[in-house]
């Protein structure tokens, strides 16, 4: 791997500071999700136990007072969430500085911005600050990494810290500490990370496979007989209990009972429910799901050249480990097949039948940085032949490849959850063929000015995909007017949003019947509705 | 990988130069609303599209428009059909007694007006044993299940028409209509009842002639066309293979 020069890290600060900018300017149109309604709840109660922490510490550890502050949303570890709270705390509560919203997004929003930029120390690593800047233009313009970049979720965060845990391996030479507390980090992101360890299996065995393979065979020259297994790192050791201590030190909710509460959050995952995706025009509802899923929601939503680029950079890379192994060589570079099982592994889970497929392409999500890595070094001699050695058409090259992704981006936008490109036949194409274009309730925003401006004095609103927790925080922050009210009955709202999401074709079917509603307006993007508002006749 | 920069950046423009503007829209729609009388059925496509359906809220709100392409399966006695440039189209006045009286075509939107010259019900009510749908009796039910007039729902597609829900393992429906005419629709599973179902479902018509079929795995309507009897009756059958429960629409009407 290269060192990273001084050049180099302030490149990557440069581009994580461009694209954190870029962010918080687009969340300030973006609509507020379920989830983040939770987590906004969640990093609000979290908070009340440092405050206790603060005036009563002894009282803080005592089990009670835990389960008071951490039982809400113990499905997910709270790293992301007590960052919110941070951020919340100190940008909103204390400096007055955002919107209590743009406070508990900043978090999110920099570790996507980082995920850019340790997408351009990757790229350097391997190949050098020209495959560095294509690869994390790949990634910044990738139009639903630049979506979920905006809100105060675990999905680009835990993109950012799978890519973290791979440097620090990559870069694990005195530094096994460091890789162990990242790891620990990144499982106390996001349970994803749990799968890391395997590729690392998959990977030493990989290496090692000759090594593995020969001690089967009898007779060997060196008069040695039996099955000998390869020494285990020092790394495994670090990892393999750093890791797992900051996961527990983290997470104040499992001190009481660790093995069950562990346990608990393992079984949930392991049996997570499932939400429908609609695909080629048919809803999915449940497994089993087809296993081209990731593969073509992956062609469908990100551009052209990065679809092309990652296809051909897979291909090459899998053509000389090919070799390799056909050659019975030892592997000369094990970055390849690092690089080529940090893009395979997490698109393979999602293939598997079972596994929930919902929100779109988020839950694959932490493959998309190597898979743009790989593009931008299978771009490479491209861009260097059309270059002809001249260092000022590589800028101009480099901005040409990923302009189609950036105007994706920016058509989809704020709606990017719904983003499609160039293979699917961008937005309309989409529509047509059946692909689903919303998920989490927040394509709502936009229309909340028509109601505050239109609606009568405690009107009530009946908000379909958008929960109870999210009108909230609309209400605080004044983007939805206070005297507003929130409803799940139909028949009381005099308001009714209708999300055109595959959960919700009763709600659209149900309104559209009722002889007292009216369409009022419609937020869309290019013609392509996300929601519909209909308004009671007369109110 | 110059192609496929080349490709993207072509589709990007052709798709950015195929969107059709809000405003035209509804000037389009506000430009003929005047002509627009009193019981003519409006519909836009794609279907999917709603600014078409704010437009029509805005400019005729007497007119509640057709749900999109599965809800065009059943006739109409005038019809204005409302096109943005990449509608999936079709061409009504390739069938059979079916003309084009006005058309509009604006900045690659367009508008049709289509009538039919032959006399015709656009939506047929059958009946369940002795109780029959009619336009205002929406619901009848026995113990082989229940049939309701209401908006039907497929994956995101949606048409006006009978939800049935078969309770027992078959249910037969008859429509009443005149000797001769011609039931034409549209007949599938739902959203909710591909959803749920337990197994398969076959079909048999029987007007004029008979025909059976199994029902395709997706939920939407077939379309279908049958000719009534001397008794001016067309009989459905539907049969579930070995289970209960499915739920399953029929969308159709008369034409005479």
């Amino acid at each position: 791997m290269n060192a990273f020069s001084a050049a180099n890290r302030r490149v990557a600060g440069a581009l994580g500071l461009a694209y954190m900018l870029a962010l918080l300017l687009a969340q300030t149109q973006t609509g507020v999700t379920r989830d983040e309604g939770y987590y906004f709840k969640a990093a609000r109660e979290y908070s009340g136990w440092f405050r206790v922490l603060v005036q009563d510490p002894k009282r803080a550890f005592n089990a009670k007072e835990i389960d008071r502050h951490w039982s809400y949303n113990h499905e997910h570890p709270v790293l992301m969430k007590v960052l919110f709270a941070a951020s919340n705390g100190l940008f909103h509560e204390a400096l007055g500085l955002s919107s209590e919203v743009t406070a508990m997004r900043l978090p999110g929003i920099i570790m996507s911005a980082l995920g850019v930029a340790l997408t351009f120390l990757l790229g350097v690593g391997l190949c050098g600050p020209a495959v560095g800047w294509l690869a994390a233009l790949f990634l910044a313009t990738s139009p639903r990494y630049f979506y979920h970049g905006q809100m105060a979720c675990f999905d680009s965060a835990v993109t950012t810290m799978w890519l973290a845990v791979a440097l620090a391996w990559l870069y694990r030479e005195g530094h096994h500490i460091r890789l162990g507390v990242v790891f620990g980090l990144a499982i106390a992101t996001k349970h994803n990370v749990l799968f890391f360890p395997i590729l690392l299996l998959c990977h030493w065995l990989w290496i090692h496979r000759e090594r593995i393979v020969g001690g089967f065979r009898a007779g060997r020259a060196d008069g040695a007989d039996g099955w000998v297994l390869p020494s285990i790192p020092w790394w495994v050791f670090f990892m393999g209990l750093i890791g797992p201590l900051v996961f527990l030190l983290h997470w104040p909710y499992l001190w009481p009972d660790p093995v069950g509460r562990i346990g608990w959050y393992f079984g949930f995952h392991l049996h997570h429910e499932h939400y429908p995706v609609r695909y080629f025009g048919q809803s999915l509802w449940s497994p089993p799901f087809p296993r081209g899923f990731p593969v073509v929601m992956w062609a469908v939503t990100l551009s052209l050249p990065l679809v092309v680029a990652m296809a051909g950079g897979l291909v090459e890379a899998l053509r000389r480990l090919g070799r390799d192994l056909w050659w019975g060589l030892q592997p000369t570079d094990a970055r390849t097949a690092f690089m080529v099982l940090n893009l395979l592994i997490p698109v393979v889970l999602i293939a598997s039948p079972s596994v929930p497929i919902f929100g779109g392409t988020k839950h694959w999500m932490n493959a998309l940085p190597f898979g743009c890595v790989l593009a931008a070094q299978f771009c490479l001699p491209v861009i260097l032949r059309l270059a002809n050695n001249r260092r000022a058409f590589i800028a101009p090259l480099i901005a040409l490849i990923v302009l189609p992704g950036a105007l994706s981006t920016l058509r989809a936008h704020p709606h990017g959850i719904g983003a499609y490109t160039e293979l699917a036949g961008g937005l309309r194409g989409a529509a047509d063929l059946g692909f689903q274009r919303q998920f989490w309730g927040g394509a709502s925003r936009p229309l909340l000015e028509k109601i505050n401006k239109e609606a009568r004095q405690g009107a009530v609103i009946f908000c379909d995909r958008t929960n109870e927790d999210t009108f909230l925080a609309y209400q605080r922050d004044g983007l939805l007017r206070s005297d507003l009210r929130f409803t799940l009955q139909m028949g009381k709202a005099h308001w009714w949003f209708a999300f055109h999401q595959p959960d919700s074709d009763w709600v659209l079917s149900a309104i559209r019947m009722r002889r007292d509603s009216s369409l009022v307006a419609v937020e869309d993007l290019e013609g392509v509705p996300m929601v519909s508002l209909y308004k009671r006749k007369g109110s | 990988m110059i192609g496929a920069v080349l490709t993207a950046l072509a589709l990007q423009a052709w798709t950015g130069l195929t969107i059709p503007s809000k405003s035209a829209q509804s000037a389009l729609v506000s430009a003929v609303a005047a002509t627009v009388q009193p019981g003519d059925e409006v519909a836009y496509l794609p279907g999917w599209e709603q600014q078409w359906a704010l437009s029509i809220a805005r400019h005729l709100p007497d007119h509640t428009p057709r749900l999109g392409r599965d809800d065009l399966l059943r006739p109409f006695h005038r019809l204005w059909l409302f096109e943005s440039a990449d509608s999936p189209g079709l061409d009504f006045a390739s069938q059979p007694g079916v003309k084009v009286l006005e058309e509009v075509v604006k900045g690659g939107l367009s508008v049709r007006l289509y009538e039919h010259q032959r006399a015709l019900e656009p939506i047929a009510y059958p009946q369940l044993k002795k109780c029959r749908l009619t336009k205002e009796r929406t619901r009848c039910s026995d113990a082989s299940g229940r049939i309701q007039t209401t908006e039907l729902a497929f994956d995101g597609r949606f048409a006006w028409g009978q939800k049935i829900t078969i309770k027992s393992d078959v249910m037969t429906l008859i429509f009443q209509g005149e000797p001769g005419a011609t039931l034409i629709g549209g007949m599938g599973w739902t959203g909710h009842g591909v959803r749920h179902a337990k197994g398969g479902a076959s079909l048999e018509w029987q007007g004029s002639q008979a025909s059976g079929h199994a029902l395709a795995s997706r939920a939407g309507l077939k379309p279908f066309l049958v000719v009534s009897n001397s008794q001016g009756q067309v009989q459905l059958k539907i049969t579930l293979n070995n289970w209960k429960d499915g739920e399953f629409a029929v969308s159709s009407g008369w034409v005479k």
